[in-house]
């Protein structure tokens, strides 16, 4: 079969909202019979989050778009929203906040560069366009 | 209601053992937890072991909600975790997290008196 496998879903930029978009990706990743990856469901967990909170703060009833697809180098996960740019243009290095500080959070860009092995961020007519991808995913 | 979390707790001496009965501790269930274990340890006077065998998956608003119950804790009271999964031992490791707490492989360990 030459078909591609590859699943859209889309998300109202709540928390509970990005739970059930994040089981029903980790459902339709189980069904394409792929090893798991429990990398994919953070990552992207800490993204989806970063867009309810931050591009979409004032905005709950922005939408969030997640396609998933498997790609010769293992899976891709875009995800798409029409919140506020990334500050700077850019994804934040994420600096992992210091323990001892009893951090409450400051933790999502760190453990999303963590957790992919590919990340690439544009700002594109309005829209905000993340990918990442996660390698090792054999098919 | 949807996206509920549940606290349960066994008391032993000296010790409350807080049981997470989710499979789930992330954004849409940070603050409910971080309520409920304010109301579970305000008044506590021994220690606090919070059982978290039943949780697959925490993000890091739910590590921050852990972190925040164990700033919640009265003066001097231990908040310790016990029974991680692999994927909850995951972010705590990335995050260097795993070094603010007292981590138990298994509840039994952590109700051994002194809990060592």
């Amino acid at each position: 079969m030459a078909t591609r496998q590859s699943a859209r879903f889309t998300c109202e930029a709540t928390a509970l909202a990005v739970r059930h978009t994040l089981q029903e990706m980790t459902g339709r990743l189980a069904d394409w019979a792929i090893p798991s990856d429990p990398r994919v469901e953070l990552a992207v967990a800490e993204a989806m989050n970063n867009i309810v909170e931050h591009a979409y703060a004032d905005n709950p009833s922005g939408r969030i778009q997640l396609d998933v697809s498997l790609i010769p180098q293992g899976l891709s996960v875009a995800l798409s929203d029409r919140g506020l740019a990334m500050p700077d243009g850019a994804v934040p290095i994420g600096e992992m906040p210091a323990p001892e500080t009893l951090p409450e959070g400051g933790w999502g860009w760190s453990l999303i560069h963590a957790c992919c092995d590919g990340l690439h961020y544009e700002r594109t007519k309005g829209a905000n366009e993340l990918t990442m991808v996660f390698q090792q995913v054999e098919i | 209601m949807e996206g509920k979390l549940e606290l349960t707790h066994t008391d032993y001496p000296g010790l409350r053992v807080i049981h997470v009965a989710a499979s789930r501790i992330d954004s849409a269930a940070a603050i409910q937890f971080k309520d409920q274990m304010r109301a579970l340890t305000d008044d506590l006077t021994y220690r606090a072991v919070l059982d978290l065998s039943a949780v697959s998956f925490i993000d890091s608003s739910g590590l921050g909600a852990i972190v925040a119950s164990l700033k919640q804790m009265p003066s001097g009271i231990r908040l310790d975790l016990a029974s991680l999964q692999e994927d909850v031992a995951r972010v705590l490791r990335l995050t260097r997290m795993d070094k603010v707490f007292i981590i138990h492989d298994a509840l039994d360990l952590a109700v051994a008196p002194n809990g060592h």
